[in-house]
């Protein structure tokens, strides 16, 4: 939609942008409640089908469990956030800018939404462009270094993954080939079913795409550089939801489909993710540049996520997903945050500052509040993630299958209790760099008179305060929807075959929408995926109510594809 | 536990279950204060700012008073108000591992609501005394810190009355991050916002420890809930709270291996560990926490360095109040401690060794704050020692007596601050008794107090602990009593010296400096002072042996119902009973004597000129206690410049070097290396293609013969 506003009406292309990202999230918030809690919430809801390929059985088809609900929900509400914050970041390409960004969106929103595995490794793919290109135009000094890096990393480890997608494929469908599916749970019940040799090796090539997303340590390099070159917008999305997609590949596809793998690998995904928490804190100890810290830090929370993860049970692996969220949250806005002293001072290094507290005083306190949120003070929504990652890794009966050391017997309680330093140090690292920029008499003259926070501002940070703080006091209504998610999860990882009624009721691909297992607005019909004009999603002029539409810079529309009407 | 039919009795005719309606907003109300301050307290002037902050804290008290009376009377022994306000965070037990639920609920009984009384009592009267203190500052400042105060005040009810460890461990935290943003007030001033810095990071060393205690109960008793819902219906219920961690701790204590108990931790992560064994891990675990939040060694460094905040934050949260959390925990925890003799060891002997250790440093201290700052972890050396030796009750009262002699203390260090100028030295300090009379006179009652001299609170209080050290239970108690014993009366001897030096050089004597300083004292900050030496008299009343039941304390028999099912463990300590004269006569002679040697040491000894001189070096000794044993010092040397240094060159060597710069960096130059090669095939050359495929055609037709060759020569 954007591509009709010329490029000089910078202002409007701006508005209207944020008006998607409004939309965007209104339709997010809207899924969010129409997502049903209670037995149903075991399920795939809000499901969409319409074949794409038909000979191929590959499919337009979405959906959402309590994990996808919920990313999705973060994902709707950074975007509004990011339109904000990227205000004075387009300069003379803001259209470039704006479009980036949209795709962004929709790629983020696809991939978390995509019940047929190739969509979803359209859309996953389809993420690297937009931020390629916002780190690479829109960046700071060293941003084609920086942008090629991260181009390269995540490329290198997506190949493996479509190569160990299309085997999996191949073992769908019956003996002579008929019925193969690209659907989430045919491949899932396939890929269940395939020995164990097979399952580490697929394993191996799908693991290698997420690890490198999430970043887990040692293939984190990539994210320092990314975050520092990249325009704050570029940080804010590539940490509060980028990330997400790696931890989230491992939550759907990774570990549920090759449970013989996953037992084998727990461990050591465990010990990486432990020894991403201690590296990256003792890493944030050492930097001197700001965006660097925060990014190292990533590299830290995100290995409580991926503890989570490998712990293999609810509670552990329900409390990851909501330090997800967490983390998008208190890591979006210290890069809103220190994007907003860039802008003013054009430096990030932390010994350029001092004293800001004086000139800046409410984006000082907003920057204290999400930094106790990023160090996970109870009443704040990092203790909930934190403590329930850690209580679950700690408390969970099973033991290692074998001694991973000569003589060391390492459990998942050394692992919790290790990994619990991280708490300590995240104190340190991250109370130092708050005294170090804003406490402390004012040395630098270049810091006096700085702006304090503008309304622009303040409208992108207020809502991230509120939601830290008020995600530390009512978890529940987020943990309601992520539970079930997170059962099915860790029982499907553990190799529980587990049949939801979704697969079961569902009809062939091709036959139109699938029946909705949730109950669903009777206006909620299938988008024209390809309408003219149809651009970025939330922008159907006939009031329906899409879920989700591809856009076109992404998606090719194939033949065949027509939408099928309810 | 015994079933009362019908409601307990209350005073006042309260109705209980009103109170019990009611609770969630004793913590709310300071919160709200907080919030409204640090909203609109910019705007609404100096006047309006502190009425709603005293208000708040006020009304906090009206309602602790009301939860007093529901659990004080005859009859009420077991009365336990409780509140589920909602379901914090849950995740139902699945197959795949152990659920979790936390409520976020409140409970008070007898022990939390004199707690309660302590915690919005003497907050008040700081309140109070912080208007005047904090006068001179500007408008936004003042709001800022009448917020912070209220929200101390809010967390550390959320920690007395949190129903599980968990809610506890809100408060916990949440006094930590108020005492941060306190001792950082100024935050201007970078020692100030580093002294902020190293007590919250301190502090989470110990929380690191109580975080993975409340795990390893949950991953053995299954649960943190200290009270649940009580079962009660209209006709008759008992007002008796359930208590499954206690129940669950007591049933792992008991049981021998091969029973159910020990089934429940062979199931859990500890697997093939004897029950006793876990127990004796998660006391020791929560004892870290108590060692950062109570200051003690070896995490007690953070404490003097907090007196960089306002002087009224040091009552409240350095001596009253904060501090204590640790003894409080353990107290509320009693059943599990006396559970492991072992533990039990460990936390006496590190309380008696900080008793001493902490006291001997304050000897040679010359800020008043720090004296006391050091006097404070010293005694709560000795509540820790109490909580060690399974005297819950000697513990708790010294908790309480400590609250209002040491409040009076820093208050009244506030009070010759405000006079003299922000002067804190002791040495140049002196001859204030006329200028500022209520401040010399409380300021002799707290500090007769402390040192523990008959029939002042702090006497019955703290020589209590001493003596119980004789009755210790457990292995080779004989011995280790007596070292105990002997390690708290030189502590006590310390103690006596170091208060009578600092009460000596401030009041007595000349002035030594600002000799035309008008000094006088503030009305506003006097009557907090009055009413903190009144209390101090007063609360010897509950030490008084012979006044409670079977010839014990007041106080033994009101906390009965709380610490005596501790009687159950292994660790069990009984009270005294009678009055020990022999203990009581060596402790005023310690008491006494101390305090005579200060006085010949500092008034007699040394003329004003020596004091107004500077530092004389001393031997080694004294030049080891006044630089304080070198701790700051050696932590730096062995922990803090270590971790700096390997986080620096991790990131130099492992991360840039290694990781970026071969592994990736290696890859890359393989890449365009290998893409080079191909290069040289490809450099759009016609004459190197040419060339080339002259080559391969003549490779290609020599192949064939030459493979018929090698064929005929070697066979297949």
């Amino acid at each position: 939609m954007l591509a009709f506003i010329p490029s000089t009406e910078k202002g409007q292309l701006k508005v209207a942008a944020l008006f998607t990202m409004l939309v965007t999230f209104a339709l997010s918030l809207w899924m969010y409640f129409a997502f049903e809690t209670g037995p149903k919430a075991l399920e795939f809801q809000l499901m969409q089908k319409k074949a794409w390929v038909e000979h191929f059985g590959l499919g337009y088809s979405v959906g959402v469990d309590g994990v996808a609900v919920t990313l999705m929900l973060l994902t709707g509400f950074l975007g509004p956030i990011v339109m904000l914050a990227a205000w004075n970041n387009a300069g003379e390409r803001a259209k470039e800018f704006c479009v980036a960004l949209l795709v962004l969106q929709t790629s983020m929103m696809g991939t978390f939404a995509a019940m047929d595995v190739v969509l979803f490794y359209v859309f996953w793919e389809g993420v690297l462009i937009p931020m390629y290109l916002l780190i690479g135009i829109f960046g700071s000094e060293n941003r084609i270094y920086a942008s090629v890096k991260f181009f390269l990393f995540t490329m290198v480890g997506s190949m493996l993954m479509l190569v160990a997608i299309l085997y999996v494929y191949l073992k769908t469908g019956d003996a002579s080939g008929m019925g193969r599916s690209f659907e989430y749970e045919k491949m899932l019940t396939a890929a269940q079913h395939l020995s164990p040799e097979e399952q580490l090796y697929l394993f191996i090539a799908f693991a290698s795409a997420f690890a490198v997303k999430v970043p887990m340590w040692p293939l984190h390099t990539w994210l320092p550089d990314a975050h520092t070159e990249a325009p704050a917008a570029g940080s804010i999305v590539l940490a509060g939801v980028m990330l997400k997609m790696g931890t989230f590949g491992f939550m759907r596809y990774a570990m549920p489909m090759f449970p013989e793998a996953t037992k084998q690998a727990a461990p050591w995904i465990g010990i990486l993710a432990v020894i991403g928490i201690v590296y990256g804190s003792l890493m944030c100890l050492a930097q001197r540049d700001m965006k660097r810290l925060v990014a190292y830090s990533s590299v830290a929370h995100l290995g409580f996520v991926m503890l989570g993860l490998a712990a293999l049970n609810t509670q552990a692996s329900a409390g990851a997903v909501y330090q997800m969220v967490n983390h998008g949250v208190s890591t979006g806005a210290l890069f809103l945050l220190i994007g907003a002293i860039y802008e003013r001072r054009h430096t990030r290094l932390i010994a350029e500052y001092g004293g800001l507290a004086k000139v800046t005083p409410l984006l000082g306190i907003a920057f204290l509040v999400i930094t106790f949120s990023s160090i996970g003070l109870p009443g704040t929504n990092g203790f909930i993630g934190e403590f329930m990652i850690l209580s679950g890794t700690f408390t969970q009966g099973r033991i290692f299958g074998h001694t991973l050391f000569a003589g060391l017997q390492l459990s998942w309680v050394w692992l919790a209790a290790i990994a619990a330093t991280g708490v300590i140090l995240g104190a340190a690292y991250m109370l130092t760099l708050v005294q170090r920029v804003w406490f402390g008499p004012m040395r630098n003259p270049r810091n006096q008179g700085l702006a304090d926070m503008s309304w622009r501002e303040g409208f992108a940070v207020v809502p991230l305060v509120l939601a830290a703080v008020g995600m530390g006091i009512f978890p529940q209504p987020f943990l309601e929807r992520i539970n079930p998610a997170a059962d099915i999860f860790s029982r499907r990882s553990g190799g529980e075959t587990v049949a939801l009624n979704a697969t079961a009721e569902a009809p062939a691909a091709g036959e139109g929408e699938a029946r909705p297992t949730a109950v669903t607005p009777p206006t909620r019909r299938p988008p024209p995926p390809n309408a003219p004009g149809a651009g970025p999603r939330g922008a159907q002029p006939n009031g329906a109510r899409p879920v989700f539409v591809p856009n076109p810079h992404v998606l090719i529309p194939a033949p065949g594809a027509k939408p099928a009407k309810p | 536990m015994p079933v009362v039919a019908g409601p307990a009795p209350t005073l006042w005719n309260l109705d209980v279950r009103s109170v019990e309606a009611a609770l969630y907003w004793i913590p709310l109300i300071p919160m709200i204060g907080a919030l409204f301050n640090a909203l609109f307290g910019w705007r609404i002037g100096k006047g309006n700012i502190a009425f709603v902050a005293c208000a708040s804290v006020g009304a906090s008290f009206l309602l602790a008073l009301m939860c007093f009376g529901c659990v004080f009377p005859e009859g009420a022994e077991h009365t336990v108000l409780f509140q589920n306000v909602f379901t914090w965070f849950a995740v139902p037990a699945g197959a795949s591992g152990p659920g979790i639920h936390i409520d976020l609920a409140y409970a008070v009984d007898r022990f939390s609501s004199i707690l309660l009384l302590i915690i919005t009592g003497v907050g008040f009267l700081i309140h109070v005394y912080s208007i005047s203190y904090m006068s001179e500052e500007r408008a936004a400042n003042f709001a800022r810190y009448f917020a912070y105060l209220n929200l101390f005040v809010g967390m550390m009810l959320t920690l007395v009355m949190g129903a599980n460890l968990v809610v506890l461990f809100v408060g916990w935290e949440g006094v930590g991050l108020a005492s941060y943003l306190l001792i950082g007030f100024w935050w201007d001033d970078e020692q100030k916002a580093a002294a902020g810095r190293k007590a919250f990071v301190v502090n989470r060393i110990g929380d690191f420890g109580f975080i993975l205690g409340i795990f390893t109960l949950l991953a053995t008793v299954g649960t943190v809930d200290m009270y649940a819902q009580p079962q009660r219906n209209n006709e008759g219920y008992s007002m008796a709270a359930q208590t499954p961690l206690q129940n669950g701790v007591n049933a792992l204590a008991k049981e021998e291996p091969g029973t159910h108990a020990q089934q429940v931790v062979n199931q859990g992560p500890f697997r093939n560990a004897r029950a006793g064994w876990v127990l004796t891990l998660a006391a020791l675990l929560l004892f870290l926490g108590a060692c950062g939040k109570s200051a003690q060694i070896p995490l007690y460094v953070w404490l003097p360095d907090a007196m960089a905040g306002p002087t009224p934050v040091s009552a409240l949260i350095h001596a009253a109040t904060m501090v204590t959390a640790g003894v409080y925990m353990l107290s509320r925890l009693n059943y599990l401690v006396v559970a492991s003799p072992t533990a039990m060891m460990v936390i006496a002997f590190i309380g008696a060794l900080t008793a001493l250790f902490a006291a001997i440093i304050g000897t040679m201290q010359d800020d008043i704050k720090k004296v006391l700052a050091y006097s404070t972890v010293s005694q709560l050396g000795y509540m820790i020692l109490g909580c060690g030796l399974g005297a819950f009750w000697a513990a708790s009262l010294h908790l309480t007596t400590h609250a209002f002699f040491k409040a009076c203390l820093f208050l009244g260090a506030g009070s010759v601050m405000h006079a003299m100028a922000n002067e804190t030295n002791i040495k140049k300090l002196g001859g204030l008794r006329k200028d500022i009379p209520i401040t010399h006179a409380t300021f002799l009652i707290a500090t007769i107090a402390i040192t523990g001299v008959f029939p002042l609170s702090g006497f019955f209080s703290k020589d209590d602990i001493l003596d119980l050290a004789k009755n210790s239970n457990w292995p080779a108690a004989q011995t280790t009593g007596t070292v105990l014993y002997l390690i708290g009366t030189a502590g006590a001897l310390c103690t006596a010296y170091y208060m009578a030096r600092a009460y000596l050089l401030t009041f007595w004597g000349e002035r030594r400096s600002l000799k035309d300083h008008h000094a006088h004292e503030a009305p506003l900050m006097t009557y907090p002072l009055v009413v903190l030496a009144l209390f101090s008299i007063g609360a010897a009343v509950w030490g008084i042996p012979g006044l409670g039941k079977d010839g014990g304390t007041l106080w033994n028999s009101y906390l009965e119902p709380i610490f005596g099912p501790a009687h159950d463990g292994p660790g069990t300590l009984e009270a005294n009973e009678g009055i020990p004269w022999g203990a009581w006569t060596i402790a005023l002679i310690i008491a006494w004597a101390g305090a005579g040697f200060s006085y010949w040491v500092n008034m007699l000894r040394l003329s004003p000129t020596d004091l107004a001189a500077e530092q004389p070096v001393g031997n080694f000794a004294v030049r080891l206690i006044r630089n304080k044993f070198y701790v700051d010092e050696i932590y730096d040397v062995a922990f803090v410049k270590p971790i700096k240094g390997l986080a620096f060159y991790t990131w130099k060597f492992i991360d840039q070097f290694i990781i970026d710069g071969v592994l990736v960096g290696g890859w890359g130059f393989l890449t365009s290396a290998f893409a080079g090669i191909l290069r040289a095939f490809q450099n759009g050359s016609a004459q190197r293609y040419a060339a080339v495929m002259a080559i391969a055609l003549v490779v290609i037709l020599l192949a064939s013969p030459a493979r018929d060759y090698l064929t005929a020569l070697f066979g297949h």
